[in-house]
């Protein structure tokens, strides 16, 4: 950690009003929702670390974490919506990442657009620039004492590792806005505008209910008409994707003329 | 197929939501079949050649119960199993990291709002608990399997 990364004062009115910093810890996510649970944890809490020993992806492919060089953070988000439509949350604060970084490119890189332009959301919220991932998104869900659904939902951003800082196997898959820029990147600025930008929405979820989120995803992504592959289980599933469901699922038409729909699974 | 799988495939119907289970394997067939009353089995054991049972409009009667395999009397399965059911659509994990354990065994006792498995969508782990104490009698699904609605995920054996 250098100086200027002081992260404790970079949260919004709401989201991130508190914010904590750790050095290294098992998983943030796993820390704030144990908080949550006995009510240690409040809405909008922000729990940072500048290293994970048990960050997880989905299928719990770790998430690798060089301290210092990624922003790593979970946010405590209670939206009041039907269980059934926790999973949003995480599509919801992949917009936010996504608007926070444009930001913050707009604001310190010369000509940011073209970076800008090269991000693309991956249902159902990972952030990436061509084939190589740039943020990943992994959420827990839970309930409070009172009985209030949560959701925690887990951020990595890869912003200041060199190619060499990944392991051999992810080089391919894998890139940071230092490998995109060329420049190392202030982590702490980085934080406040996603943080921003998460925040309006979570306002907007709060104020409207979560019926936006799914169409906006879908939207902002562009994979309406595509066709995907996405891989369930042992099986890869081809198909157009026909849209998604109010609740974040894709629908994937098949070439039987049948449309699936799909909550789990890696689009290829 | 063996008269203990076949008592195992009646439990299962039992404990669970459904009235009618078919299964076919290594050339036969069995078919549980859930009474009316809510209470008493039916079960069809037959092999592969018998046309007539592969329509799924087949009406189920005491015609079919193989003479092999008499229908099991109730009382048999008095001993009632509680089912984990998926609360969602979604992928089925054991254990929360590949590396770890499992949550839970069979024969393994679980209390309370002890956690059973992890139920992943759209990459939101939810975590499945147990509502009842008891002891674990079977896990019907593979670890990292799609899962449906209302899917048997654990049988359960109350105290």
């Amino acid at each position: 950690m250098t100086a200027v990364d002081d992260f404790t004062t970079c949260g919004a009115a709401l989201v991130g009003r508190r914010i904590r910093v750790l050095p290294v810890v098992t998983s943030t996510n796993d820390i704030l929702k144990a908080e949550a649970e006995t009510g240690a944890a409040v809405e909008g809490d922000i729990l940072l670390a500048e290293h994970q020993t048990a960050g997880r992806g989905r299928l719990d492919r770790s998430w690798e974490s060089p301290p210092g060089k990624s922003l790593l953070f979970s946010v405590l988000l209670f939206p009041g919506t039907p269980a059934e439509h926790l999973q949003l949350m995480g599509l919801m604060v992949s917009l936010g990442v996504q608007d926070g970084l444009g930001e913050y490119l707009r604001r310190t890189v010369p000509d940011a657009e073209r970076y800008i332009r090269a991000l693309r959301l991956k249902w159902p919220n990972d952030l990436m620039v061509g084939n190589r991932k740039l943020c990943g998104i992994l959420s827990d869900a839970g309930v409070d004492g009172s009985g209030r659904g949560f959701a925690v939902v887990g951020a990595g951003v890869n912003v200041n590792q060199s190619l060499t800082d990944f392991p051999q196997v992810l080089r391919s898959a894998a890139t940071s806005l230092y490998i995109m820029t060329g420049t190392e990147h202030r982590r702490a600025q980085l934080l406040k505008d996603m943080v921003s930008s998460i925040e309006m929405y979570y306002n907007r979820l709060l104020a409207d209910g979560s019926s936006w989120i799914a169409p906006a995803w879908l939207e902002r992504s562009g994979i309406e008409g595509q066709r995907l592959e996405i891989k369930v289980a042992d099986a890869v599933i081809s198909g157009i994707c026909v849209g998604l469901n109010g609740d974040g699922a894709i629908k994937l038409g098949l070439p039987n003329g049948q449309v699936r729909i799909i909550y789990s699974g890696d689009v290829c | 197929m063996k008269i203990a799988e076949i008592r195992r495939l009646v439990k299962l119907v039992e404990s669970s939501a459904i009235n009618e289970l078919e299964v076919e394997e290594e050339g036969s067939r069995i078919r549980v079949v859930k009474q009316a009353s809510g209470n008493g089995f039916i079960a069809g054991h037959y092999p592969n050649y018998e046309q007539t049972v592969h329509s799924p409009q087949a009406p189920t009667s005491d015609a079919e119960i193989s003479p092999s395999v008499p229908s099991a009397p109730s009382t048999a399965f008095a001993e009632k199993l509680i089912t984990v059911e998926s609360p969602m659509v979604g992928t089925f994990y054991r254990a929360p990291s590949p590396e770890a354990p499992s949550y839970v065994e069979i024969g393994d006792h679980v209390r309370v709002g002890q956690v059973l498995c992890i139920i992943e969508a759209m990459k939101l782990m939810n975590e499945i608990e147990a509502e009842a104490s008891g002891t674990v009698v079977e896990i019907p699904v593979e670890n990292a399997q799609p899962v449906e609605f209302g899917q048997t995920l654990f049988c359960i054996k109350p105290d």
